[in-house]
């Protein structure tokens, strides 16, 4: 990954610090999820579905990031 | 025992555990689903006039930004659904909770025992709430203790008895313990 150039390190950076905010929110809405959800096997579910969707669409995007930047 | 809330207590019994309206989370998930339009709009149009953009590296950038997006759009749904799921009202033979979820750090559990009650009022307001029959419920508390209120739960008339129903029977049963007329 190169980035030396201003351009691919803004785009870098700003990357990074949508992705971390988005999966703080992520990791702290299945955390309540399963603190407070009335059925612990029904918020395993929901989380594990969200967490195969984010986690599918979060690795294309560090792909693309990769190959934009290569 | 399974407890619907810590507070619960051996022998109380449930009589509604009620959420917001379906129709009020159909609402939710309509706004989110014109922000989803959009991003499907913007492949369709841009793909259509400004088919550069998709091309190159300018196409790896808007597949970035597209991605990106597709992120956002995601966790608000989850968290559309989370903060239904979590936002909920429980009327036992004991007392009445509020378990609200107010936002990702802020969880907040109010309980009304029954015997603190004094008056409940249920309002349907506007064309759809009449039409799916949800609306508020005040619930007015003795003392210096600000009113509960359940907002766009269904069947508010219903809920109101129930609560109005209850508060009889304990009343009820208090004068009997005591022995008054």
């Amino acid at each position: 990954m190169n980035t030396f150039s201003p351009a691919n390190l803004l785009i870098a950076g700003i990357y990074y610090v949508l992705v971390a905010f988005l999966t703080f929110f992520s990791v702290f809405g299945v955390y309540i999820l399963i603190r407070y959800g009335k059925s612990l096997p029904f918020a395993l579910i929901v989380s594990i579905v969200y967490a195969l969707f984010f986690l599918t669409i979060l690795n294309q995007s560090y792909q693309t990031l990769h190959s934009l930047l290569s | 025992m399974h407890k619907l809330f810590p507070s619960q207590q051996e022998g109380e019994q449930i009589y509604l555990v009620v959420r917001e309206h379906w129709f009020h989370l159909f609402l939710k998930v309509l706004v989110w689903a014109f922000f989803a339009a959009v991003l499907i709009m913007f492949n369709r149009f841009f793909g259509a006039n400004l088919p550069a953009l998709f091309e190159g590296s300018w196409g790896q950038t808007t597949s970035l930004f597209t991605q990106v997006y597709t992120l956002f759009l995601v966790l608000s749904l989850f968290l559309i659904f989370v903060f239904y799921y979590l936002n909920v009202q429980i009327i036992t033979s004991l007392r009445v909770v509020d378990i609200s979820q107010e936002g990702l750090f802020s969880h907040v559990i109010s309980e009304l025992h029954i015997d603190k009650i004094e008056d409940a009022t249920s309002q349907v307001n506007g064309i759809f709430g009449s039409l799916f029959d949800y609306g508020d419920v005040f619930v007015q508390t003795a003392g210096t203790v600000d009113r509960f209120e359940f907002h766009s739960v269904p069947n508010p008339a219903g809920i109101e008895k129930i609560i109005l129903d209850l508060y009889e029977k304990n009343s009820n049963f208090a004068k009997e313990g005591t022995g008054a007329n």
